[in-house]
C-alpha cells in the first residue's frame, strides 16, 4: 500500500495503544506521578525565584532610603547644624565611597528563573559596592546550609533530567517484549504492518501523554503566574525549552526502542534501560566533573590568600606615613567642618583608600586567572557534554533560567567594572580634599545591569537541542532499521 | 498459492529444513504431520516472513515473501496454536483492531458481529473481555480475523490441539468451507484422524525433510497411522 | 547448610553477566575515586599547612607598625582537610577553606570549591561514599531481584524445598551469597584505602582513622544489609521476577534519588534558612543596639564613635566595641548554625523510609566532613581572632592611648607579635563524631532489623502457590 495507507495504519495503532494503556492503568498512573513531580518542581523553583526577587527589591529599597538619608544629613552638615566624625559624614568623600553610600550592584532574575535553580542558591545576586578590595567583598556567598547544597534541589530541571527518563523507561521498557511475552506480537506481525510502524505508533502515544504534562503544564502555569514571561523573547525561550524536553524524551524512547528490537525479555530490558540511565545520568556527569576538575583545576586559593596578605603588607608599608599621621579630629572639631567646598579627609582614610586600590591592582592578575579557569572549565564541559544528554539538558535549562555560571560570571565582571568606576569617581575628590555637594550625592554613579545578549543564550540552547535531537534520531533510526529482524516470539 | 521451493533453513549447526518443496493450490487442505522439532513450525514461520530462508524461495501467490513482505501478509491469514489477544479489550474490539490493521477498512459493528457468528462465537460473548475467554473462544476470534481478511491462503498451527471433539469437528467444517471457497489451507497437526478426515493432501516431515507426500483419498486411516509410525521409528 | 546454598548462589552469580559488568564498573569507579581523591587531598593538605606556616612567619616578621594596622592585615587560617575526606568528601566542596582573621568582622570561611566549578559540580562528587550509597544498592537489586522469584519460576525452588531445607538456612544462605558478591566488589577499594590510611598517617592519627573506619564499616554494613534483606523479601513476596524488579527499582529511585532532595526541601520549609540580606540586617541591628548600650555604659555617649570621644580613649573604645560585638556575633551565628543543625536533624527522620539520608549524615560525620566539625573549626578560628583582638586592644590601651592625638604614630614590634599564639587546630576525635551521629547509627540498625524481619516473614509464608 502507498503512504496514505501506512499513515492510517499508524493512526490505528495509536488509537489502539492509547486504549490499552488507559485500560490497564499504566499511563494514567505514570502521568499522575509526573504531574505531581512537575507541579512540586515548579513550586520549588517559583519559591526560590520569589525569594531572590524580594531580596533585590529590599536591597534597592534600602539603597533608596540610604540615599535620601545621606542627602538630608549632608544638608544639615553643610548648613552647620550637625558635626559628625569623618567616618559617618556624607560630606567626606572617603566616607561616602565606603559603605555610607549604601550602593549595591544587583542582578534581577531572568523571567524564566523558576524553570531551574541552577547556581542561584550559591551565588549572590547582589554585592555591596565600596572602595574596599575586591578580595574582601567579592567572595561572599549566599547563606545556605551546605547539606542542602550537597543534596540539591527538587526543581523542575531535576524532574526533567533525572525523573522523566525513568518514567519513559517505565512506559517503554516493554514496548515489544510485553507483546512478545503475551503472544500478541505474533498475531500483529501476521498482519500487513511493520514493526517499525508498530514501534512508532506506540511511542507517539506515550510521548504525547508525557509531553502534555512535562511541557504544557509548567509553561502554562508560568505564563499565568508570571506576567513578565509574556513577551516575544521569553516565548521563544519557552519554545526552545519545549524543544529541548521533547528531544530529550525522544532520545530515551529511542533507546527503549533499540533495546526492545534486540528481542530480550521484559526483565532484561528493564535492567538494560536502568543500566543505561545510571550510566548516562548518574555516572557520566560525575565522572566528567572529576575529569574536568583534574584536567583544568582551579588555581590555588591558598596561593591567593598568601598573595593577598603579602600585597596588603606591602601596601601598609608603602602608605605607612599616612597611616601613622596625627589624628586630631576628636580634639579639634573645627577640622571636621566643610570650608569653601573643601573638607579635610583624614590621612588614615586616604591611606585606606590608596592601599585597597593598590591591593586590587596587585591581586588583579591572580583573580583574572580564576575567572579564566572557570571559563576554561565551562568550555571543556561544553565540549565533552555530547557524551551525556543529561548534561546537555541540564546546562541548557540553566541557561534558559538565567541561573548558569556564565550569567553569574558576567554579573561579577560587570560589578568589578562598576567597582573600578566607583573608585575612579571618588579618587580625585579624596586626593584633593573636595567636599561632596548635594548635587554630587544625587549624581553618584548608578549601577546598570546589562543583560547578556539573547542571541548568546538562544545559540547555546539551540546547539544543545540539535545535538540531543541528532542523537535521538540516530538511535531511533537504528532501532527502526533493525526492527525487521526483531524476533516475533 | 503457497509455494516453498527447495527451501533450506539453518540455525547455526542445526539444519531445521533441508531442501523442502511444498505446493498448496487453492482449495487444497494440506496437513503437515511430524514430531516436535521436525521443522513444521519453521516452515510456517517462513511463509509468514518471521524467518528468512538460508536458501530457496518462499512464495505466496507468485510473490516472493522476502521481497513483498506486506503484500504477501495481506494474502494470507494465520491462526496460531495459542490465539493471544488483548485481554482488556472485548472479542469484538480485538476483531475490529486486527481486521482494520489487516484490510485498512473500518468494519461496522453489524459486520463484525456477523464475522464472529460465522466463526462460531456465541453472540453474548462478543462484548466480554477476552481475558474471560476459553481457548476455543479465542481461536474463534482468530478465525473471525481470518474471515475478515478474505485471505487467499490460510496458515494454521496445531489448530485442534486442546479442543474437545465437538469443537474440533466444528473447526474442521470451517476448513472445508474455506476449501470450497478456493482458499489454500496449510495446517500443521498431530491429529492424524482429522488430517485424513478433512485434509486433501498429507505431508510427513522428519528432521527437516519432507519424507512422504500423498493424497488423503489414497490411504485409509489405519494405513496412515502405520505409515506415520514407520517414519517416526526409523 | 546455608553455606552450601551461599556457595551455589555465588557460583551462579559469578557466571552471570550482570555481576561481571556491574562489578567491574564499580571497582573502576571506586579505585578512580580513591586515586584522584588521594592525590587532591595530599596536594591540598601540603598547601594548607605550608600556607599556614608562611602566614604565621609573615605575622611575626611584619616589622614595626601600629597594632591596629597589624590587625587589619590579620592572619589567614586554613581549614585542614580530614584524612577520611577521601572516603566521603561530604560538605567540603560547599564550605569555605580559608578564613581571614581581621579586626572588627567575623568573616565566614570563604572560597567554596564549588564556586570555582561549573554547574556540573551539582551532579555530585565521585567518591567511595557515593558509590557505596547509590550504586551498590543498585547492584544488590540487579543481582538479587530474582533470588527467590527466579527459583520459583524455573521450578528449582520446588526441588529445594522437597529436600527439606529449613527456611532459615535458605534465607541466610541467599543473604550470604549476595553479601559475598558485594564484598568481592568492594574488597579491592577497601584494601587500597586501608593501605593508604595506615601508610600515610602519623601514629596518633592512625588510631583515630582506624576507629573511624571501623564505625564507617559498621554503618555501611547495616545499610547494605538492609538492601540485601529487602531485596530477598520482595523477591520472595512478589509473584513474578519482573514485578520484583520494578518494585525494587522504584524503591531505589525513590529512596536514593528523590527522598534526599525532598527531605532537604521539607526541612528548609520547617526551619527556613535566612537570606544573606536578612541575616546581615539582623546582625547590624543587634550590633548597633549592643554597641549603643555598651558605649553609653562606658563612655556616656549615645552614639558609637561620637565626635566627643577623645583619641586617648581610642584603644579602650575599640575594646568596648569588640566585646559588645562578641555576644551578638555568638548569638546570631549560633542561631544560624543551630538552624542548619535543626534542618539536618529534621531530615534524619526521613531516614526511617529512606535509609540513605541517615547513612549520609553518619558517613560524613565519621569521615570528619560534616557541618558539626566545620562549625568546630569556625569557632576555633573565631576564638583565635578574638585572642588577636584582645592582645592588640590591651597593647593599644597601654601604649597608644596615652599619646593622645599622636595615637597612630605608636608602633609595636616583634615582641608584641610573638605574644599572639600560633593557630594550632586539632581535628576533633572520633568521639566527637559519634556523639553527634549515634542516632543515625541507631536508625540504621532499626531499619536493618526491620528488613530482616520482613525477609523472615516473606520466607516463612507458603512459597509455592
Amino acid at each position: 500500500m502507498s503512504a496514505p495507507g501506512s499513515l492510517s495504519t499508524l493512526w490505528l495503532i495509536v488509537r489502539h495503544e492509547a486504549r490499552i494503556l488507559i485500560a490497564d492503568r499504566t499511563l494514567p498512573l505514570v502521568c499522575c506521578v509526573l504531574a505531581l513531580m512537575i507541579g512540586y518542581g515548579l513550586f520549588v523553583g517559583l519559591a526560590q525565584a520569589t525569594l531572590r526577587d524580594r531580596m533585590v527589591t529590599e536591597v534597592l529599597k534600602h539603597e533608596q532610603e540610604t540615599q535620601e538619608k545621606n542627602i538630608r544629613t549632608l544638608q544639615s552638615v553643610l548648613t552647620g547644624k550637625e558635626t559628625l566624625v569623618p567616618f559617618s559624614n556624607p560630606a567626606n568623600p572617603a566616607a561616602l565611597a565606603g559603605s555610607l553610600s549604601g550602593r549595591h550592584s544587583t542582578i534581577p532574575n531572568a523571567p524564566l528563573a523558576a524553570l531551574a535553580i541552577g547556581q542561584s542558591d550559591m551565588m549572590p545576586n547582589y554585592y555591596r559596592i565600596t572602595y574596599l578590595s575586591k578580595v574582601q567583598f567579592m567572595y561572599d556567598t549566599e547563606i545556605e546550609n551546605p547539606w542542602n547544597l550537597l543534596s540539591g534541589h527538587f526543581d523542575l530541571a531535576f524532574v526533567i533530567v533525572f525523573v522523566l527518563p525513568l518514567l519513559v523507561i517505565t512506559l517503554g521498557y516493554n514496548l515489544l517484549s510485553a507483546e512478545r511475552e503475551q503472544g500478541t506480537l505474533r498475531m500483529l506481525c501476521s498482519q500487513p504492518v511493520t514493526i517499525a510502524t508498530l514501534l512508532t505508533g506506540k511511542i507517539i502515544v506515550r510521548m504525547l501523554a508525557l509531553m502534555a504534562i512535562a511541557v504544557v503544564l509548567p509553561l502554562t502555569a508560568l505564563l499565568v503566574i508570571r506576567p513578565e514571561t509574556r513577551d516575544a523573547g521569553q516565548l521563544l525561550l519557552m519554545l526552545s525549552w519545549s524543544g529541548l524536553v521533547t528531544a530529550y524524551t525522544l532520545f530515551w524512547f529511542g533507546a527503549a526502542a533499540l533495546v526492545n528490537v534486540t528481542g530480550r525479555s521484559s526483565s532484561t530490558n528493564a535492567l538494560i534501560m536502568v543500566a543505561i540511565w545510571t550510566l548516562l545520568v548518574l555516572i557520566l556527569p560525575v565522572m566528567m566533573n572529576l575529569i574536568v576538575s583534574v584536567t583544568s583545576p582551579a588555581p590555588s586559593r591558598t596561593e591567593l590568600a598568601s598573595r593577598t596578605r603579602a600585597v596588603t603588607a606591602e601596601s601598609l608599608r608603602e602608605y605607612e606615613d599616612l597611616y601613622s599621621a596625627d589624628y586630631r579630629y576628636a580634639t579639634d572639631p573645627e577640622a571636621l567642618l566643610v570650608k569653601d567646598g573643601h573638607i579635610e579627609v583624614p590621612s588614615r582614610m586616604r591611606a585606606f583608600f590608596l592601599a585597597k586600590r593598590k591591593v586590587d591592582e596587585q591581586v588583579e592578575p591572580l583573580l583574572k586567572r580564576f575567572d579564566q579557569q572557570l571559563l576554561q572549565q565551562q568550555t571543556l564541559v561544553d565540549r565533552m557534554s555530547f557524551l551525556s544528554p543529561a548534561i546537555l539538558v541540564n546546562e541548557a535549562m540553566n541557561s534558559i533560567s538565567g541561573n548558569d555560571s556564565r550569567r553569574y560570571l558576567a554579573f561579577k565582571n560587570q560589578t568589578e567594572a562598576f567597582h573600578n568606576l566607583w573608585r575612579a569617581h571618588f579618587s580625585p575628590k579624596i586626593m584633593e580634599d573636595r567636599a561632596m555637594t548635594t548635587h554630587d550625592v544625587a549624581s553618584l554613579p548608578q549601577w546598570h545591569w546589562a543583560e547578556i545578549p539573547a542571541g548568546e543564550t538562544n545559540w547555546s540552547i539551540a546547539w544543545r537541542t540539535a545535538l540531543i535531537l541528532a542523537l535521538a534520531l540516530a538511535i531511533g533510526g537504528l532501532a527502526l532499521a533493525r526492527s525487521q529482524h526483531s524476533p516475533k516470539g | 498459492m503457497l509455494n516453498a521451493i527447495e527451501v533450506t533453513k539453518q540455525f547455526g549447526a542445526n539444519r531445521a529444513l533441508d531442501k523442502v518443496s511444498i505446493s498448496v493450490a487453492p482449495g487444497d487442505i494440506y496437513c503437515l504431520l511430524g514430531a516436535n522439532g521436525a521443522g513444521k513450525t519453521t516452515l510456517v514461520n517462513l511463509f509468514l516472513n518471521f524467518l528468512q530462508p538460508t536458501s530457496g524461495t518462499v512464495q505466496v501467490g507468485k510473490l516472493d515473501v522476502l521481497h513483498h513482505p506486506l503484500e504477501t501478509k495481506r494474502l494470507l491469514a494465520y491462526i496460531p496454536e495459542q490465539v493471544t489477544l488483548y485481554g482488556v479489550l472485548s472479542g469484538l474490539e480485538n476483531l475490529a483492531f486486527f481486521s482494520s490493521l489487516a484490510t485498512g477498512d473500518r468494519l461496522s459493528r453489524p459486520r463484525l458481529l456477523e464475522l464472529l457468528e460465522a466463526a462460531g462465537l456465541p453472540r453474548r460473548a462478543a462484548d466480554d473481555k477476552v481475558e474471560t475467554y476459553s481457548k476455543g473462544m479465542r481461536q474463534k476470534v482468530g478465525i473471525a480475523i481470518a474471515l475478515a481478511k478474505n485471505a487467499k491462503a490460510l496458515l494454521l498451527d496445531e489448530p485442534t490441539s486442546g479442543l474437545d471433539p465437538s469443537a474440533a469437528s466444528e473447526f474442521s467444517e470451517l476448513l472445508v468451507k474455506a476449501s470450497n471457497d478456493r482458499v489454500a489451507v496449510l495446517t500443521t497437526t498431530h491429529d492424524l484422524f482429522h488430517a485424513k478426515q478433512t485434509g486433501t493432501r498429507i505431508g510427513i516431515m522428519k528432521h527437516g525433510c519432507l519424507v512422504e507426500e500423498l493424497r488423503s483419498e489414497d490411504i485409509s486411516h489405519a494405513d496412515l497411522e502405520a505409515l506415520y509410525l514407520k517414519h517416526m521409528k526409523s | 547448610m546455608f553455606a552450601i546454598i551461599a556457595a551455589k548462589d555465588l557460583r551462579e552469580l559469578t557466571r552471570d553477566g550482570r555481576l561481571l559488568w556491574a562489578g567491574v564498573l564499580v571497582v573502576v569507579l571506586m579505585l578512580t575515586a580513591i586515586a584522584v581523591g588521594w592525590n587532591r587531598h595530599s596536594q591540598v593538605s601540603n598547601e594548607r599547612s605550608a600556607g599556614q606556616a608562611l602566614d604565621y612567619d609573615a605575622w611575626l616578621g611584619q616589622g614595626y607598625r601600629h597594632p591596629h594596622n597589624a590587625a587589619e592585615q590579620g592572619m589567614h587560617v586554613f581549614k585542614p582537610e580530614p584524612p577520611l575526606a577521601i572516603v566521603d568528601p561530604g560538605i567540603e566542596p560547599f564550605v569555605g577553606s580559608t578564613v581571614w582573621l581581621q579586626a572588627h568582622r567575623q568573616s565566614e570561611l570563604k572560597f567554596r570549591p564549588a564556586q570555582d566549578a561549573t554547574g556540573l559540580q551539582r551532579f555530585g562528587t565521585l567518591s567511595p561514599a557515593w558509590v557505596l550509597q547509590v550504586l551498590i544498592p543498585l547492584l544488590v537489586i540487579v543481582i538479587g531481584f530474582n533470588a527467590m522469584s527466579g527459583e520459583r519460576e524455573r521450578g528449582t525452588l520446588r526441588q529445594l524445598l522437597s529436600l527439606g531445607v529449613p527456611v532459615r538456612s535458605l534465607l541466610l544462605g541467599k543473604a550470604l551469597g549476595l553479601a559475598s558478591c558485594v564484598a568481592i566488589v568492594i574488597a579491592p577499594a577497601g584494601l587500597v584505602l586501608a593501605i593508604i590510611a595506615v601508610a600515610s598517617l602519623s601514629p596518633g592519627e592512625r588510631l583515630d582513622a582506624v576507629y573511624r573506619l571501623t564505625w564507617l564499616v559498621a554503618g555501611y554494613a547495616l545499610y547494605l544489609g538492609f538492601f540485601i534483606f529487602l531485596t530477598l523479601a520482595v523477591s520472595a513476596l512478589v509473584r513474578s521476577s519482573r514485578a520484583a524488579l520494578v518494585l525494587l527499582l522504584g524503591f531505589w529511585v525513590a529512596a536514593t534519588l528523590i527522598a534526599p532532595r525532598s527531605a532537604s526541601e521539607a526541612a528548609n520549609m520547617l526551619y527556613p534558612t535566612p537570606s544573606r540580606l536578612e541575616f546581615d540586617q539582623h546582625l547590624a541591628h543587634d550590633m548597633g543596639a549592643a554597641a549603643g548600650e555598651s558605649w553609653l555604659a562606658n563612655f556616656g555617649v549615645r552614639t558609637q564613635w561620637d565626635p566627643s570621644l577623645p583619641l586617648s580613649k581610642w584603644g579602650a573604645a575599640l575594646k568596648v566595641d569588640d566585646e559588645a560585638g562578641y555576644g551578638v556575633l555568638d548569638k546570631n551565628f549560633g542561631s544560624l548554625w543551630d538552624t542548619f543543625e535543626r534542618q539536618q536533624r529534621a531530615q534524619q527522620w526521613i531516614g526511617l523510609v529512606a535509609p540513605v539520608v541517615a547513612l549520609r549524615g553518619f558517613s560524613m560525620g565519621l569521615a570528619g566532613t560534616d557541618f558539626a566539625q566545620h562549625r568546630d573549626f569556625s569557632t576555633a578560628a573565631e576564638a583565635q581572632r578574638r585572642t588577636i583582638q584582645d592582645i592588640i586592644s590591651k597593647d593599644l590601651i597601654e601604649h597608644a592611648d596615652p599619646l593622645g592625638n599622636a595615637h597612630f604614630t605608636y608602633k609595636a614590634g616583634p615582641e608584641l607579635w610573638v605574644t599572639v599564639p600560633r593557630f594550632n587546630y586539632q581535628l576533633p576525635p572520633v568521639s566527637f563524631a559519634l556523639a553527634h551521629h549515634w542516632p543515625s547509627l541507631a536508625l540504621l540498625a532499626v531499619m536493618f532489623c526491620l528488613s530482616v524481619a520482613l525477609a523472615r516473614y516473606a520466607f516463612s509464608r507458603p512459597l509455592m502457590r
